[in-house]
């Protein structure tokens, strides 16, 4: 038997997690633009599927390929059909994931992140700080 | 519970979680905590052949219940034969042979998984319900 | 007459040309949210707004990887890369093609990707008669087909190192149409007693290759070695003309003393090394002035007018030292040679040597063909298929233009002390693979060839007795295919055969393998 109870409260309670940053986010609860990064990592981990620590890097693309790698610890069919959607065209796997993430942004936090910026986007430092800007103005 | 209730619990589970991102963690998590079936005991005649990655069932009647296990190469497969051995073992041939399974219809079950994967597990209830009604 | 001074200046090489390559993406953003052959996926993946960010990203990271491998090539000139938005309803339109538009006139080559783009990369080609290629999946080899059957110009490349060895044969074209020989001749422009096996028509040359030819006269030539003399050469009796100076002799002297004190093994003295040098100056100062960037001059032909003897110099160093410079330099008015000299330079980055090739003939201990320096080796003993290839015009960088030189010896062409010529000790190549190459005379076809060292001879010798034995794989079929394209066949370290095989693709050339 598995215990669907467990596991689902640990996904819920990741699920409110992010939907709390983000509401804080929305909100505008935050002090700064310190505070506002802490959240926005959370709410990315809730996406993603990460916990805070997994963000040892700055690297977007790198942090986007390692949400793909843990839930491929796994063979081949497992990952998203979204992405293979996308692989006719080219794309890899996390980027498919990291532009997934910037249609969230603008559709759950209200981001008007345009296109030029989201391509120009190479570390989550910068996303952050774009985001912010966008935000407090 | 009987087979609906644990398929309406599943189907309540994947509902609340809302999401096509948390649905497919739902089921990689099931997967993983499935027991699955140990590589030296899985058989080539074990293998279910509409299946494109590898996928395995074993099924015997014991006592007049039904005992399964499955596995797969794929996990998000593997995650969904967990949660129809949830809903199928231990159940007698009578209780499976009246159940309708709906877990292929809804789309937070399915979201995830391909048509050919879909095919296979639609196979695989087929065979159930045809070794059910022997 | 204005006449430059000596240098590299003033002289655009071939190897200077670049190829100017334009990448375009073509982005195909779908206007609605649909599934159907070709595409499936979740809801969020169909949409527009999911496309216009995926595509953007898809160039980024296409555009990143073809820049980083191909401006890191010598030669080529990697344009900002072009995106284009096409909708669902498979067209581009004329405001997103205008991008390219002002680039084009000196883009050599488009190099295209993306979902869908076959057919626009098709039009492209064949309404703006620009050369186009496809890169990655289904586009390379759907665009090379359609567009080819056309008539139409266009490759198709399976990754970079196939991208980059299309890239330089492109480039090498592009330094041939480039490429003016100056043409030193004695009686006759089209072939000489040194090179008879010569074109049938240097026009087919410029025809086939884009060379271009401007011819001089030995004689005028010779006069212009004499310092400080413009207006008073016999050949041009009170013309100014490009006479070497006492400037002039401020680089041979330079030159000269470079060239002496780059080795301990000289035998022979420094003012036949002066003349000799003096002649390279000259030649570099008339290519300039003529505006030319390759040299050719007789040997049997301007021999026989005494004059070399004369002057007390042969061209030998002439060419060696060119060619090291990335000037392509002939002996014996061979223009086939010197044409194959600039095409096997460019593609490859190294001085090509060229001599005379031919298979050594052997058997019980005894060379048959006897040639000046060829001699039995060893190596005889067991292999029945070894070749040899010899000119006094051997250079120090063979391996490369930016690889260390060669050690070298300097030594007499002549029994008399003069006529400086460098010596390499081919020996210790001994292992390495040599490319060589020719086009026949009907300039349709290119011969290659590849061999390994196996022993030099001429080192410690004077006279036209420098060259390379190297073992090839079939002796007897090289010789009879050879026979069709002539004798001298100028050569570069390292296997480069499937280097030439795209130089005639591009040039349109059926490529023979020796």
């Amino acid at each position: 038997m598995i215990d669907r109870q467990q596991i689902k409260a640990a996904l819920l309670a990741r699920k409110e997690q992010s939907a709390a940053c983000a509401r804080q986010i929305c909100e505008r609860t935050y002090r700064g633009q310190e505070e506002f990064a802490l959240l926005f990592r959370r709410y990315l981990c809730g996406k993603f599927m990460l916990e805070l620590e997994d963000l040892d890097t700055d690297d977007f693309y790198r942090i986007c390929q390692y949400s793909v790698e843990k839930a491929s610890l796994y063979p081949p069919g497992s990952i998203d059909a979204a992405e293979f959607a996308s692989k006719c065209g080219g794309a890899t796997t996390a980027t498919n994931k990291k532009v997934l993430f910037i249609m969230a942004l603008r559709r759950e936090l209200h981001i008007p992140i345009t296109v030029e910026e989201a391509v120009s986007v190479d570390l989550l430092s910068q996303l952050i700080a774009i985001c912010y800007q966008k935000l407090e103005g | 519970m009987d087979m609906d209730e644990v398929q309406r619990s599943i189907q309540e589970d994947l509902t609340q979680l809302a999401d096509p991102l948390s649905q497919m963690e739902y089921l990689l998590a099931c997967a993983r905590a499935s027991q699955g079936i140990p590589p030296e005991q899985r058989r080539e005649e074990d293998l279910v052949p509409s299946c494109q990655a590898r996928t395995w069932v074993i099924t015997s009647w014991d006592g007049g219940l039904l005992r399964m296990q499955a596995d797969s190469e794929s996990f998000l497969v593997k995650g969904a034969l967990a949660l129809l051995c949830e809903v199928y073992n231990g159940r007698r041939r009578e209780d499976i042979q009246v159940f309708t399974c709906r877990l292929l219809e809804d789309p937070g079950f399915t979201g995830r998984l391909t048509g050919e994967q879909r095919k296979g597990l639609a196979s695989i209830l087929e065979r159930l319900h045809e070794e059910a009604a022997q | 007459m204005h006449c430059n001074q000596g240098g590299i200046e003033g002289i655009l090489r071939g190897m200077d040309v670049k190829l100017n390559v334009q990448l375009v993406y073509v982005a195909l953003i779908h206007e609605h949210a649909y599934e159907g052959p070709c595409r499936f996926g979740p809801p969020e993946a169909l949409t527009k707004e999911f496309d216009l960010l995926n595509q953007a990203e898809i160039f980024k990271g296409w555009s990143g990887a073809m820049m980083g491998a191909f401006s890191q090539v010598p030669g080529i000139n990697m344009l900002p890369p072009v995106y284009l938005k096409m909708s669902d309803e498979f067209f581009v339109p004329a405001e997103e093609e205008a991008q390219l538009l002002p680039t084009m006139r000196e883009t050599d080559l488009y190099i295209f990707t993306g979902m869908r783009c076959e057919g626009y990369a098709k039009e492209f080609a064949i309404r703006y008669n620009k050369p186009v290629a496809g890169e990655g999946m289904f586009a390379s080899t759907i665009i090379n087909a359609i567009t080819r059957a056309r008539g139409a110009e266009a490759y198709a490349f399976l990754d970079i190192p196939d991208g980059i060895r299309l890239l330089n044969a492109l480039r090498t074209r592009k330094a041939l149409r480039n490429t003016r020989i100056l043409a030193v001749v004695r009686n006759n422009s089209q072939q000489s007693l040194g090179g008879p096996d010569a074109f049938l028509s240097n026009d087919d040359a410029t025809r086939r290759l884009g060379i271009n030819f401007t011819y001089l006269s030995i004689h005028e030539f010779l006069d212009m070695l004499h310092v400080d003399e413009s207006g008073k050469n016999y050949t041009l009796p009170g013309r100014n003309a490009c006479n070497l100076t006492s400037e002039d002799m401020v680089e041979v002297e330079r030159w000269t003393d470079e060239l002496m004190a780059g080795t301990d093994d000289i035998t022979m003295d420094r003012k036949y090394v002066v003349n000799s040098v003096k002649a390279a100056v000259l030649a570099k100062k008339l290519m300039a002035h003529f505006g030319c960037n390759a040299f050719t001059a007789p040997c049997p032909d301007a021999c026989a007018t005494r004059r070399m003897n004369q002057e007390q110099f042969t061209f030998c160093l002439t060419h060696s030292l060119l060619n090291e410079q990335g000037i392509p330099s002939g002996c014996e008015f061979d223009l086939i040679g010197t044409s194959a000299i600039a095409s096997l330079g460019n593609l490859t980055g190294k001085a090509p040597y060229m001599g005379n090739t031919q298979p050594c003939v052997y058997f019980d201990g005894k060379v048959m063909n006897d040639f000046v320096g060829i001699s039995y080796i060893p190596e005889m003993d067991h292999n029945p298929n070894i070749y040899y290839t010899g000119h006094a015009t051997p250079n120090r960088l063979m391996h490369g233009f930016q690889a260390e030189p060669a050690p070298y010896a300097i030594r007499p062409f002549t029994h008399s002390g003069w006529g400086a010529t460098l010596r390499i000790d081919f020996a210790k190549n001994a292992g390495d693979t040599l490319t060589l190459m020719r086009f026949d005379p009907l300039c349709n076809r290119i011969l290659v060839a590849k061999g390994t060292v196996v022993d030099g001879f001429g080192y410690g010798t004077t006279g036209c007795s420098e060259g390379v034995y190297f073992s090839v794989e079939d002796k007897l079929g090289y010789f009879h295919k050879q026979s069709e394209f002539g004798l001298h066949m100028p050569a570069v370290f390292v296997d480069h055969v499937e280097d030439v095989k795209m130089l005639g693709r591009v040039l349109g050339m059926e490529v023979v393998v020796a």
